[in-house]
């Protein structure tokens, strides 16, 4: 209870835990990111955002000012 | 590609309309108000500096305390109607001059060994690899903004609908009264952050850069997630990934660069968190002031910014509260002092967040009108929006739908939202890093019996919670902060391949919202083409981007050499109406009957009416003797004098 109301954790706490709870982070995040890509499929947008650049810059330099 | 040709194209973009379409006197403008800026921050930065030696704080309390001091001048100044910019100019030079001469100049001689202090320390930093490409992917989020900023007129949709409607009406009646408008938004809501944009106008005269007003903020509340980070323990590289949770959420770095103010008033909060629980020296009264001033004048800010930012302000109050009684290296506080301290904090509270609180009280029985609050059946406030309405009021998208869903709608899948571009959810470094880190966090926190991480935590969730519509993301963005720094201790609690893993998701993430909003939503190539390749200045108006612009189009024309007085009804875009110099008054007017309503256009003597067709006040117009319809476009319909 000493510590209860020090903000700052000690160097000694910031170790790295068992084998198993990074492999099971490490999978989790891996899996939530590949949700987030794969089930919303925006690899669209980023073709669309690099069509949008090309454009802009196709209509300013050649047909532009 | 005719290289001559493409010289000669970048040789216009360059020099059409003065420089870069903006003509001299707006670049002396721009000038004047970011030196004015840096000489007040600057102050503020070395008192911080010389007092506790610490470059991350100063660099955060100098910019609450330079925000505190820009917003309270324009606040008592607009109170006794002297609003201008020379008076506003001279009392913030006059009180940074009085910062300068009483607080700095006798220990000027700590200067410098102060500022040789704090170089050391920061060259004493080195980015791991994924930090540099952190670092560059957000100087592009950076250039991204500012250049749209600086080349697209202020679309937003808030932003012309009302924030940047009441900077403006602020400017023109160089005061701050009540505004009787049609607009609940306008007429009812607390306004702090619109004083930052008229910080940002006044002194250039034009809406040039009205959208950068809120960026030096939200960096500096990135900054502070960093000296967070580190303060609870996290290691350098752990703190930098918690920071860049909060700087890659779309909703922060798209609207530190327009009129939406959620992202400023977060990083508000973010740093007032920070300077509470990161203040070098409690242990003598005068730290204990300084900190209970910071904290009240941020709390005020947020309660002056948005009706969500009392629960912010309750958040500030609970941290101060304690830090200066249970944190060991406070020391003993007294009674009295206590009831100094708390009173310090109240001022501030009071000075930043009561006007819009009292006025609404006056104006509409309702400190936080227009929202109405019922208790078992019983009005006890009134108002025309429905607060459990606002608790179910999910985005049309999201009625009707699972807590799965809403999940998967707002935090994995939106990045844009189709009724606001703004409003872009939180995006995928905090749903992938941050929620798991916090669980992580929290559970270890809860194990290692550590009460400050779990106050934190339990505060901004119960902040989360009883938020109305928190759904709409940006409502509730504080809550990305425990989420932040949970990230960063996930990091610093793996290695190897795990922790590489991890790291390697955050760069992705990252260049993906990167890449994703690089283009600016709802602009064609063509319509940023003729803005930066055409358009000046006096040509980029709000007006072009508004539905409808043929309406706002002609009215800009039609009062382009010839400055008129107009007046609004319902649905109506007010801020494309103004003009980007504010040449035409505007003139707010709320009335009940036809009479009253004619009565108020030739008193006020109003040239132009635009109303949107159908509604009561379109009926009086069209029944109206002395004015006539001229144009009509979508809704609007607009009137002259006759």
């Amino acid at each position: 209870m000493a510590t209860w109301w020090s903000i700052k954790e000690s160097d000694s706490d910031r170790r790295a835990e068992s084998p198993w709870f990074q492999a099971g982070i490490a999978a989790g995040v891996i899996l939530l990111a590949g949700l987030y890509f794969l089930t919303s499929l925006r690899l669209v947008w980023l073709l669309q955002t690099y069509g949008w650049l090309n454009r802009f810059i196709h209509i300013l330099l050649i047909h532009g000012a | 590609m005719d290289l001559v040709a493409l010289l000669k194209a970048f040789w216009h973009v360059l020099f059409h309309g003065g420089f870069l379409g903006t003509d001299l006197r707006t670049w002396m403008g721009v000038a004047l108000l970011f030196i004015l800026s840096a000489a007040i921050w600057l102050v503020w930065f070395l008192w911080f500096l010389v007092r506790h030696r610490q470059a991350l704080y100063a660099i955060v309390a100098a910019q609450v305390a330079s925000t505190a001091q820009i917003l309270g001048w324009i606040l008592v100044l607009g109170w006794v109607s002297l609003l201008h910019p020379v008076p506003l100019a001279a009392t913030c030079i006059a009180t940074s001059a009085a910062v300068l001469g009483v607080g700095l100049w006798p220990s000027k001689s700590q200067v410098r060994p102060a500022l040789s202090s704090a170089w050391r320390s920061i060259r004493t930093l080195r980015l791991p690899r994924w930090g540099i490409a952190l670092v560059l992917l957000f100087g592009v989020l950076l250039v991204r903004g500012v250049v749209y900023a600086w080349f697209l007129p202020p679309y937003d949709l808030d932003g012309i609908a009302y924030h940047l409607p009441i900077m403006a009406s602020f400017v023109q009646m160089g005061a701050i009264r009540p505004l009787d408008s049609l607009s609940v938004w306008i007429r009812y809501y607390p306004f702090d952050s619109e004083l930052a944009q008229l910080w940002s106008f006044i002194f250039v005269g034009i809406d040039k850069v009205v959208e950068l007003a809120f960026l030096p903020t939200v960096l500096v509340g990135i900054l502070a997630t960093y000296g967070l980070g580190r303060r609870f323990g996290l290691s350098r590289n752990a703190a930098l990934l918690g920071s860049a949770i909060v700087a890659f959420t779309p909703s922060v770095f798209l609207e530190q660069t327009s009129s939406y103010n959620d992202a400023w008033m977060a990083a508000i909060f973010i740093a007032a968190t920070y300077l509470i629980l990161a203040h070098p020296s409690l242990g003598g009264p005068g730290g204990r002031r300084e900190i209970a001033l910071l904290a009240g004048a941020a709390a005020g800010i947020a309660v002056g910014t948005k009706y969500t930012g009392l629960l912010l302000a309750g958040i500030l109050l609970v941290l101060l509260l304690v830090r200066l009684w249970k944190d060991p290296s406070a020391g003993g506080v007294g009674r009295g002092e206590r009831w100094a301290l708390g009173g310090l904090f109240l001022a501030g509270l009071i000075l930043f967040g009561s006007y819009a609180y009292v006025r609404d009280w006056v104006v509409g029985a309702n400190p936080i009108a227009p929202n109405e609050i019922t208790l078992a059946g019983h009005v006890l406030l009134p108002g025309s929006k429905d607060l459990s309405h606002l608790e179910s009021g999910d985005p049309d998208f999201l009625v009707n739908k699972t807590w799965g869903q809403h999940i998967y709608l707002i935090w994995m899948e939106r990045l844009f939202t189709p009724y606001d571009w703004n409003n872009a959810g939180d995006g995928p470094l905090w749903v992938v890093l941050g929620l798991p880190g916090l669980v992580v966090w929290a559970i270890a926190s809860v194990r290692k019996r550590r009460g400050w991480p779990l106050l934190l935590m339990g505060l901004l969730v119960l902040f989360f919670l009883v938020t109305p519509a928190n759904f709409r993301t940006r409502y509730v963005l504080a809550a990305v902060l425990p989420c932040a720094l949970g990230g960063g201790y996930l990091a610093d609690h793996l290695q190897g391949l795990a922790r590489g893993i991890v790291l390697a998701m955050a760069v992705l993430l990252s260049a993906w919202v990167v890449v994703t909003t690089l283009a600016p939503a709802q602009i064609s190539p063509v319509q940023l083409r003729d803005f930066v390749a055409y358009d000046t200045d006096y040509s980029r108006t709000a007006g072009r981007l508004a539905d409808p612009s043929a309406v706002y189009d002609w009215i800009d024309a039609h009062t382009r050499t010839q400055p008129t007085v107009i007046a609004y009804g319902r649905r109506v875009h007010i801020f494309p109406l103004f003009g980007v110099d504010l040449r035409n008054r505007i003139v707010h007017q709320v009335k009940p009957s036809l009479a009253q309503w004619e009565a108020g256009l030739d008193q006020q003597q109003v040239s132009l009416v635009v109303t949107d067709a159908g509604s009561k006040e379109d009926t009086w117009m069209q029944a109206d003797p002395f004015f006539g319809e001229v144009f009509s476009g979508g809704y609007l319909v607009v009137y002259q004098r006759k």
